[in-house]
């Protein structure tokens, strides 16, 4: 496969683009089946999405801030003689050093020196005294390596002040520095990094690009800063450069790095390209970056474009022909052959044979998993492992995860456990939600599918639902969420058996609970209260009321109203219960995975409907009138929270502290009714407390 | 019978009074002035108007000092995410900006309100006039958004629509997306005065995406023979080439946004507050027009 293979990591720099031309939306179900890794177990993360990701400008600084600080760190230990841990501690992280640790008395006490002058350099750095402390530093040093960072500082102070002759000038003195003991440093590459640049603010784009265009070229650990400054401005410029060029290879490394700016034409210069040398390995390495912008084109065609007006579909499929006509006439390699095939597989589902057996392996198998129609686990499980064998990097073998698991999520029963996990298993992008639909979406059923799950000897595709952290659920949690289930059910003696010696979390973070009360346990309200609110939580807040404590009350009562089934008392606690475990009440947490706060869940209405039962049997028992009008406001309460939910099954609406749903309530027959029952109480000591609360005055 | 009674005469007159007192303000002059937004501190002698001098740039990457005129109203750009960290900005204002006035320019969010409005407060005892930018869904959400602690606003009508979307009308200046934000406006607990565009921007569109933008691209300026007329605002380039800095390929779609007379009298008819200056962004763009003509808009 051409030079491509022979290239390393280092010299390959490809580097991509800035981040404000990139795609708005870019899909996180997408797969990278064009990346470098398919040909060479090698990563460079700048060569994936190139074109596409937003990430992709701080993507490359990272990787390249990495490898200069690794290059760093190794050079400092060595010169020290100290670990390079040590190092990383003081001059990355500012901690103290112990400088004992450096034998050379002489190193030590220059070490210090500079440390002490690097400390100048911060956020908000005054560049004209770092200037001064450096340049005396310089004078006085007598190690070059010292020396030479010394010079480097200088430069940099230099250029922060602009003053751009006197930079070049210095730089130019620094070649008796370049002796067998630093001449190998990468302190060097900054120092030309620094170099192009001035001559750029000099004013010559010409020779700064031409400059910089071999920073991108040969340096190991800037070499971004070479793709991010390449500028031309006009054809003048750009010819003049071309005149510079010392090879061909020149001229293609320059239209490469043209081809590399999101804003130019990527396809139009590979053309080029080819046409100078098609055989050169600048090609191969845009034709990568090409194909994933290919790749991502017929993705968004074939799954985000339904509503694209026609001639936006038009001008991608003129871009995806256009490339694999060009691909077409350009296939004498396998990598190029199988790019040609892939993307021609994805685009129209055509399939074109290939001399590679790996890569007749791998375009057979996306085609195997795209043809599925039955899930036949352990089969799918056997065919995945074997096209992971072919491959070694980790990326491909997740892209190869991703691409199956997605087809079983389509395949996957609708309320099926399994269904979610592969949700949030190829789902990469948003793992927040994920874990959050996840968790919302668990019933008594999902769970105990869960546990089975994760209880029984499992193969390799559920192996790997089960691998990921946001769906990952330990005994602790699994017990609260069986707790609240069963609460929400109303079998509280179930609930009360996992809840029971809870173990006590004493680190928050470490759960993956919503809130501090969720994280507790517990609700800063007597769930067995109610107040005017319509929430129930206007009374001062109380000490934690736990909800092993809730369910031991809760399970007491049920035990009293079934001696006893007519207790006034005992039945308006329990319909106080049930309200205040709905959705509307002070403790939904007790009988609530998770309680959205601007939305509505229907599957809050049972538990209304339990509390009605419960308040009509306490009308039905009491004539005392405080109690009857205190029932009466209940229930208009409840006829609230069910128009809520109807309101929210017709159109969903989002709650945002209006006051709409309480307008909405009013046209019922069902609010009518009570209100009118409730008038009849105006002499009760209830109905004149209320009468004036804001709560109230909204129901009126 | 006349009424020669001296206080039923004033009792009758006080609304007179009162309308006077209350909308006399309304006949105050308005005035113009304009954005300078380079570095390159080149303005010409004499001009007359004031400028609103972009002076300092506080980003994540550092702090980027532009200060010259000093004898015109600073303005200091904070990147929103600058409340996000821990830089002392109040420090960098202080030290850099000595003026009595100041405007700040940030984009604030839910999530940077409390700390740039306390910001603002701080800044408030240290300069006598405060003013900051405003865009429109912060007009439009000002209860969830809130209004800034300080004396002024200015509200930037320009850049509203998605500049990443080929089949925006006009990023520049867009009075059908202006209008939806000021419709059901009441008010707002604010003095604003207005910041209008003056600039125009060519968007470059290649296979059905905005790919990226030209600065100061007028129709005017786009030669017949290399750019194809297609539509109203739309443009296709006939041969690979570099124009204004950016290289254009072959089939290239360009198209222009910038605002005329016409449009910029429009956008003032449709301001439903009462504002005192219209602040035009930005002044490197004057050269397209006549001050006399944007002095009669509004």
């Amino acid at each position: 496969m051409k030079k491509l293979f022979v290239i390393s990591i280092f010299i390959l720099k490809l580097f991509s683009c800035t981040s404000a031309w990139t795609p708005a939306y870019f899909k996180n179900a997408y797969y990278d089946f064009v990346s470098l890794p398919l040909f060479k177990d090698t990563e460079n993360p700048l060569y994936s999405y190139s074109f596409v990701s937003p990430w992709v400008y701080e993507d490359r600084k990272d990787y390249y801030e990495k490898i200069k600080k690794r290059l760093n760190l190794r050079e400092w230990s060595e010169y020290l003689g100290v670990d390079e841990k040590d190092i990383e501690r003081t001059l990355y992280e500012k901690k103290p050093f112990d400088f004992k640790k450096i034998k050379n008395r002489k190193k030590r006490e220059e070490f210090i020196s500079y440390l002490d002058a690097l400390g100048m350099i911060d956020y908000d750095t005054d560049w004209r005294k770092v200037l001064k402390r450096f340049l005396a530093l310089y004078k006085k040093s007598e190690l070059d390596f010292f020396k030479l960072r010394d010079a480097y500082n200088i430069v940099r102070a230099y250029h922060h002040l602009k003053m751009f002759d006197k930079e070049l000038e210095f730089i130019d003195s620094l070649n008796s520095l370049k002796n067998d003991e630093v001449k190998n440093s990468i302190v060097w590459e900054w120092i030309e990094s620094f170099k192009a640049g001035a001559i750029r603010h000099k004013g010559d784009f010409v020779v700064s690009s031409y400059l910089f265009a071999k920073v991108f070229a040969t340096h190991k650990s800037d070499a971004y800063v070479g793709y991010y400054d390449f500028k031309v401005r006009n054809d003048k410029e750009w010819r003049e450069l071309l005149k510079l060029a010392k090879n061909r290879e020149d001229v293609l490394l320059f239209h490469f790095l043209r081809a590399l700016n999101p804003k130019n034409n990527a396809l139009w210069e590979l053309k080029k390209m080819s046409e100078i040398d098609s055989d050169s390995v600048w090609v191969d390495r845009l034709l990568f970056l090409v194909a994933q912008k290919v790749q991502y084109t017929i993705f968004l065609l074939k799954e985000d474009c339904e509503d694209c007006k026609d001639d936006k579909k038009r001008a991608f499929r003129e871009y995806i022909e256009s490339f694999l006509n060009y691909l077409q006439k350009n296939r004498d390699s396998d990598f190029r052959e199988y790019l040609f095939a892939y993307l021609k597989y994805i685009y129209n589902d055509k399939r074109v044979p290939l001399k590679n057996k790996k890569y007749q392996k791998l375009l057979d198998y996306l085609a195997y998993v795209d043809a599925l129609e039955v899930v036949d686990e352990d089969e799918i499980s056997k065919r995945l492992k074997e096209i992971e064998a072919l491959f070694e990097n980790r990326n491909i073998k997740v892209d190869l995860e991703r691409y199956t698991i997605r087809r079983l999520y389509e395949l996957y029963p609708k309320d099926s456990v399994k269904k979610s996990l592969a949700k949030c298993f190829y789902d990469r992008e948003e793992k927040y939600y994920c874990k959050l639909d996840f968790r919302k979406s668990l019933d008594l059923n999902k769970l105990n599918e869960f546990v089975n799950l994760k209880n029984k000897r499992r193969n390799y595709i559920e192996n790997l639902l089960l691998s990921k952290k946001e769906t990952d659920l330990g005994e602790r949690l699994i017990r609260v969420y069986y707790s609240v289930l069963y609460t929400a059910e109303g079998d509280f003696k179930k609930a009360l058996k996992y809840v029971k010696n809870l173990p006590v979390l004493k680190n928050y973070d470490d759960t993956y609970y919503w809130d501090k009360k969720d994280f507790m346990r517990g609700s800063f309200y007597n769930p067995f209260n109610v107040d005017f609110t319509a929430n129930n939580r206007a009374l001062p807040r109380s000490k934690l009321y736990t909800h092993e404590r809730f369910l031991k009350t809760i399970l007491k009562i049920k035990k009293k109203l079934k001696q006893d089934p007519n207790s006034v008392t005992d039945n308006f606690l329990m319909a106080n219960a049930w309200y205040n475990i709905s959705d509307f009440g002070n403790s939904p947490m007790f009988a609530k995975i998770y309680r959205c706060v601007v939305c509505v869940d229907p599957k809050a209405l049972p538990k209304l409907q339990k509390a009605k039962e419960y308040y009509l049997k306490v009308l039905s028992l009491t004539s005392d009138r405080e109690l009857r009008a205190k029932v009466y406001y209940q229930l208009m309460k409840i006829a609230l929270g069910k128009k809520m939910i109807e309101k929210w099954k017709e159109e969903k609406y989002y709650i945002y502290g209006d006051f709409s749903p309480f307008k909405w309530v009013k046209d019922s027959d069902e609010y009518k009714d009570l209100y009118r029952e409730l008038e009849k109480y105006k002499d009760t000591k209830y109905y004149k407390e209320i009468k004036d609360c804001a709560g109230f005055q909204y129901f009126k | 019978m006349p009424d020669f009674n001296i206080s039923n005469r004033i009792v009758k007159l006080f609304p007179l009074f009162l309308f006077l007192v209350l909308f006399g303000g309304c006949t105050k002059k308005k005035t113009i002035a304009f954005y300078y937004w380079k570095s390159d501190c080149r303005v010409e002698k004499n001009f007359k108007y004031p400028l609103y001098v972009k002076v300092l740039d506080i980003n994540k990457k550092g702090i980027f000092k532009t200060a010259c005129f000093r004898e015109h109203i600073p303005v200091v750009y904070i990147e929103n995410d600058i409340f996000k960290i821990d830089i002392d900005v109040d420090k960098i204002v202080k030290r850099e900006v000595k003026s009595e006035n100041i405007q700040f320019d940030c984009d604030w969010t839910l999530s940077t309100k409390e700390r740039y409005f306390s910001f603002l407060k701080r800044m408030k005892k240290i300069y006598k006039r405060v003013s900051v930018t405003i865009r429109l869904h912060q007009l439009k959400y000002f209860s969830r958004t809130g209004v800034p602690p300080v004396d002024e606003g200015v509200l930037m009508l320009y850049n509203m629509s998605d500049f990443k979307d080929p089949y925006t009308r006009n990023y520049v200046l867009d009075l059908k997306e202006t209008k939806k934000y000021f419709k059901n406006f009441k008010s707002y607990p604010l003095k604003l005065n207005v910041a209008l565009p003056i600039y125009s921007t060519a968007f470059v569109i290649r296979y059905g995406e905005v790919v990226g933008l030209i600065d100061d691209v007028r129709k005017k300026d786009l030669d017949s023979s290399f750019f194809e007329t297609l539509g109203k605002n739309r443009f296709r380039v006939m041969k690979t080439r570099y124009f204004k800095g950016k290289l254009l390929y072959e089939g290239d779609i360009l198209r222009v946004d910038e605002v005329d007379l016409n449009m910029l009298k429009e956008a003032v008819e449709t301001i439903p507050f009462t504002f005192d200056r219209v602040i035009f962004f930005r002044y490197g763009n004057l050269k397209n027009w006549n001050i006399e003509d944007l002095k009669k808009i509004i």
